[in-house]
């Protein structure tokens, strides 16, 4: 069967362009084929900086045969009877008649979702292929999803089309003849053209095959995966050369084969003297203005070597190499400059000037963000019991975690924030714990990224992200949708896991009511009702702990823990204690896969509890308090014995919290046998009021000793 | 303040020894017809072995820096542009010069080259850095509307130079242009050679805040960095200015140090701060009270000089680090309210005029329904 080969050619189209339009193609045109009712074979989408190619297999010459009922009104609206019993068309029937050109002869009727309406068969031939494709290109162009389009030329008068770069030709082949497609102010044909530099004659191509071979010719390679390999090998060779290898960056390498269509790396070299400055300066210096690879040796030390990738095919590499060299010590030289005069005076002289630097127009500048941060840190820092020594490294930590954004380095290059932060300050002598709490006050610093590893930076990120929640929450923009500007659901995250890491036990609902009260003490916020406040952010916390919680389970083998989570989170104590939720999520979790089956009935038998005691206290029947001596059965006795014998154990001392919780969970384990005997033998609800308290008051404690540990009624039975 | 993004230091590479041998001098204009009727095995044969890949070949390098000029101007000359001059009045950038900032607007067709003193106070180095300057050219091209084979055409003006886009590896690389304070934006590239960032080419989508109907294309190349690439020295003052007909070699510094040194100290240092916030708030007042002038309609030339003095005294104020970060944003909020008056002011005016540029065919395009 024929193959669709289209290649949409443009002036260089933006590297973070590339892929999602090029996942887009594959989908929607896969879908607008079906749609068509063609049928074909895979559909797939490849692209390089100056095109777009989609090549689908085995498309049918012809679409499928059309043959479809179409409803009308109901009969009665469509129809009028006459005197004489004539039936004549109404003007609603008369109107469906016209939309679908349609004659009355076509009519029959049919019993519709509503009564019998009016209806007729449509049918449509199935038209060749080739006719129907321009169309459908056509139609999918437009909504290739572009962050930012542009116009050109008089495009936005005469076509109206606008698109990431402008369009400078159009493939389109269909069984081996060219297609007429209209995007832009280009029409398709049969010609392509290589790289632009080293083939840009146009060629005419009739097949896929020829078309690759065109492009291999043509110093193009198509295949991104091909190209990402390519460097990848081809630079690493090099790296070697200078007696290391790349330092992995797989997003650096995700831009860097969208910048070229063929990769033709080349190894540059520069001075060892630089590699006197941060390693991470020296990186961003390289990855960020110039999209240069590093070179590290076998411990990940810097090595003085980098790797550019180049367009073409230099016939001068030498020199290619030295000029590229020269940009980059240029650069250097720049971040040396900033480097050393950031030295000139201390860290901590920049905290007058975050006075100048507005963190948010409604929450005021970066010095009273500072502000609220030690406050709060501080707070939170003695909340957990740190010691004094502790708790002063945690302090100032938070007044000097800002104090690098108004270096000369960090305005140049903004993710170094933290970096360059713990580099100063180990500079200016600050005790080593202070040093690299500042760099881990940002940690996690993205999706899946390492947490901080002392209090410092933990005690001190908790409170920078608790604030920026607050007070975000507080000026009432809150993220919706996708839309979250302020990375709000981030910061939550990040919170959760820092907390639940470290094990703070402290209330997270006492953390916000501070940190709201950090704000009014600076006049800010006032306007807003503090309680209404606190509540939100609990709740928008809450929100983001959940997945937090499913992930660590997760992380130790234990999937699809969602059920179990839900219970734990609806515990007696909420999500308020962080690391004990997360405790009893692991010791439940854990039991059902210890369990399995056995987990399944406790958990029945757990929630059987629950929903007798919540009918009892809906029938306004209020559980009294147990008293033993009312017990008949042996069941109920044996299970009242079991229960007061967890009960007086009490909470052992001197295990950790993950101990803890999990002998809660096999305690709890252990007095199944014991209520499922009491829930074969006795009758609750008996008919002696006296016993049927009794009853209901010893299923109350049991439920007290539960919902420590979690809501059953959350579980999931089905395994 | 600055029309683009901090002049990045400048750099060069080594003579191009592929571009000397070189055959012709004028390989532009016939490029892509040739590149287009050959089949590239015949090239490669036709073609001399170090360019044997490439579409074209390039001039041999221009050697000094008027050449530069002087052959930039020739070819963009050729190319149907108008050759005119430097805008009397301080600007950080040749994009704030009329002839771009006005001109970008409306269906009139548009097409100009010029060089472009630009003055940026805060780059001073007190002629001690070899890369950076308070005071640069830039050489601005406009072409309104933008052609469809502009890349090709600008590509040609480096081959014009003796820059070989395959030796030097000439790259796209994506630039997207915004000045808050024009309301201007703009879709494009940076344009590398060996890595280095030689011109700023892009589509201006937005100006003044307002949509542009016809797109003009802008070409900023950075004449300094050009020069020092293509005469391969290390320093700017070092480059050849030019050398006279008896032998002797005129520098850059022998033209310009002195001036680098004694601005820098002005901007940094001497600069009478209270005179310059009392013009801003004058030049202010005066563009304001010029765009509301009834008869014979604003005087939309004079405000918009009026507009760029303002601007040029703010970045002086920065440079003498007397403007909070916090005022920063009120500032450039006073110009961008200027600047936008002008824009809508000039745009009203040529409205009025009928578009006295626009030719038959887009006229009928652009306004609709006009007596053309």
């Amino acid at each position: 069967m024929p193959e669709l080969l289209f290649e949409i050619g443009c002036e260089e189209l933006p590297a973070g362009f590339i892929d999602p339009a090029l996942a887009f193609l594959e989908g929607a045109i896969d879908q607008a084929l079906t749609a068509a009712r063609l049928p074909h074979g895979r559909v797939l989408a490849e692209g390089t900086p100056r095109r777009l190619v989609v090549i689908v297999d085995d498309v049918a010459a012809r679409q499928a045969d059309l043959e479809e009922e179409l409803q009308g009104p109901p009969a009665s609206v469509a129809w009028s009877e006459g005197a004489d019993g004539t039936r004549t068309l109404t003007a609603a029937g008369e109107g469906f008649l016209k939309k679908n050109s349609l004659v009355a002869g076509d009519l029959y009727e049919v019993a519709g979702k509503k009564g019998t309406v009016i209806a007729a068969k449509r049918r449509e031939a199935g038209r060749p292929a080739a006719d129907v494709l321009p169309a459908l290109l056509e139609g999918v162009l437009p909504k290739i999803p572009c962050k930012k389009t542009m116009s050109w030329g008089d495009g936005r008068a005469s076509h109206k089309q606008v698109f990431a770069r402008p369009v400078q030709w159009l493939l389109a082949l269909f069984g081996g003849r060219a297609l007429a497609v209209r995007f832009a102010d280009v029409t398709s044909g049969h010609t392509t053209r290589g790289h632009r530099y080293h083939a840009p004659a146009e060629v005419s191509v009739t097949s896929v095959s020829q078309y690759r071979a065109a492009l291999e010719r043509g110093q193009v390679v198509l295949d991104r995966a091909e190209r990402k390999q390519m460097i990848r090998d081809l630079a690493d060779r090099l790296a070697k050369q200078a007696g290391g290898g790349l330092l992995p960056d797989e997003p650096l390498l995700e831009i860097v084969k969208n910048l070229v269509e063929k990769p033709f790396p080349v190894l540059g070299r520069f001075e060892e003297r630089f590699l006197e400055m941060p390693k991470e300066l020296l990186v961003s210096e390289m990855r960020e203005h110039q999209k240069y690879f590093a070179v590290v040796d076998g411990a990940g030390q810097l090595r003085p070597a980098f790797v550019v990738v180049a367009g073409s095919d230099s016939p001068q590499k030498d020199a290619l190499a030295a000029g590229n060299a020269r940009v980059l010590r240029a650069r250097f030289e720049d971040g040396a400059f900033y480097f050393r005069t950031d030295r000139e005076r201390p860290l901590a002289a920049g905290a007058p000037r975050l006075k100048d630097m507005v963190f948010q127009r409604e929450l005021g500048t970066l010095a009273e963000k500072t502000e609220r941060i030690q406050a709060l840190a501080t707070h939170q820092g003695m909340r957990i019991g740190l010691p004094q020594p502790v708790l002063v490294g945690v302090f100032r930590t938070a007044a000097l975690c800002k104090c690098d954004l108004v270096t000369g380095v960090v305005n140049e290059f903004p993710e170094l924030q933290g970096i360059m932060g713990r580099t100063y300050a180990r500079h200016d002598g600050e005790p080593e714990v202070v040093a690299v709490g500042i760099e881990e006050h940002y940690a996690p610093r993205h999706a899946g990224a390492s947490l901080p590893t002392g209090i410092e930076g933990a005690i001190v990120g908790i409170a920078d992200r608790l604030d920026t929640i607050v007070g975000i929450l507080g000026i009432g923009k809150a993220p919706t949708g996708s839309a979250d500007p302020f990375a709000l659901r981030r910061a939550a995250i990040g919170c959760a896991q820092i907390i639940i890491a470290q094990r703070f036990r402290f209330s997270l609902e006492d953390a916000v009511t501070f940190a709201v009260s950090a704000y009014r003490t600076q006049k800010k916020l006032d306007k807003v009702d503090p309680v209404a406040l606190i509540r939100s952010t609990v709740e928008f916390l809450r929100g983001r702990v959940r997945g937090v919680l499913v992930e660590r389970a997760a992380a130790q083998g234990l999937t699809g823990a969602e059920d179990i989570v839900d219970a734990a989170m609806a515990a007696r104590g909420g999500v308020d204690d962080l690391p004990d939720v997360d405790a009893r999520v692991t010791a439940l979790a854990r039991l059902r896969a210890d369990q399995g089956a056995a987990f399944v009935s406790l958990a029945a038998t757990f929630k059987r509890v629950g929903n007798i005691l919540a009918q009892a206290r809906q029938k306004g029947l209020a559980p009294a308090a147990v008293d033993p001596a009312r017990l008949v059965d042996d069941a109920e006795r044996a299970l009242y014995d079991a229960l007061t014998g967890v009960e007086a154990r009490g909470a052992p001392t001197g295990v950790d919290l993950a101990e803890l919780r999990a002998r809660g969970a096999a305690d709890l384990a252990r007095l199944r046998p014991s209520v499922d005997r009491f829930f074969d033998k006795v009758l609750v609800m008996a008919d002696d009021p006296a016993l049927r308290d009794a009853r209901l008051g010893l299923l109350a404690r049991l439920e007290d000793q539960l919902v420590e540990v979690a809501d059953f009624t959350k579980v999931q039975l089905e395994a | 303040m600055p029309a683009k993004k901090k002049q990045p230091a400048a750099k060069k590479r080594p003579a191009s020894a592929a571009a000397r041998r070189a055959p012709s001098k004028k390989p532009a204009r016939a490029n892509k017809k040739v590149a287009t009727a050959r089949t590239p095995a015949a090239r490669a044969k036709a073609a001399p072995p170090s360019t044997r890949f490439s579409s074209s070949t390039a001039a041999p390098p221009a050697t000094t820096f008027q050449e530069v000029i002087l052959r930039l101007q020739r070819f963009w000359a050729n190319k149907g542009c108008l050759i005119v001059q430097p805008t009397r009045t301080e600007v950080g950038a040749g994009t704030l010069n009329k002839h771009t900032f006005l001109r970008v607007l409306g269906p009139e067709p548009w097409s100009v080259a010029y060089v472009e003193p630009s003055s940026r106070p805060a780059d001073g180095r007190y002629g001690e850095n070899p890369n950076r300057l308070q005071h640069y050219y830039q050489f601005q091209v406009i072409l309104k509307p933008s052609p469809k084979d502009i890349q090709e055409q600008y590509l040609d003006s480096l081959r014009e130079l003796g820059i070989d886009p395959v030796a030097f590896d000439v790259r796209f690389v994506e630039d997207d242009w915004e000045h808050p304070a024009l309301g201007a934006a703009g879709l494009g590239w940076e344009v590398w050679a060996q890595g280095m960032e030689v011109t700023q080419f892009t589509y201006f989508q937005q100006c003044g805040g307002l949509d542009l109907p016809r797109v003009s294309v802008e070409l900023t190349y950075g004449l300094e960095r050009l020069a020092m690439y293509l005469q391969n020295v290390e320093n700017v003052y070092d480059l050849v200015w030019a050398q006279l007909p008896s032998g002797q070699k005129i520098s850059y510094g022998d033209v310009h140090k002195q001036d680098e040194l004694e601005w820098s100290h002005y901007n940094f240092k001497h600069a009478d701060t209270g005179t310059l916030f009392a013009q801003f708030n004058q030049f202010e007042a005066e563009a304001k009270r010029l765009l509301d002038v009834a008869e014979p309609g604003a005087l939309v030339l004079p405000a918009y000089e009026h507009a760029l003095k303002c601007s040029h005294a703010f970045n002086v104020l920065q440079a003498r680090g007397v403007v909070s970060q916090t005022e920063r944003a009120g500032y450039i909020g006073r110009v961008r309210d200027l600047a936008r008056g002008c824009a809508e002011r000039y745009l009203a005016s040529r409205a009025a005029r009928g578009f006295p540029m626009l030719t038959g065919a887009d006229r009928a395009l652009f306004v609709e329904g006009s007596h053309a």
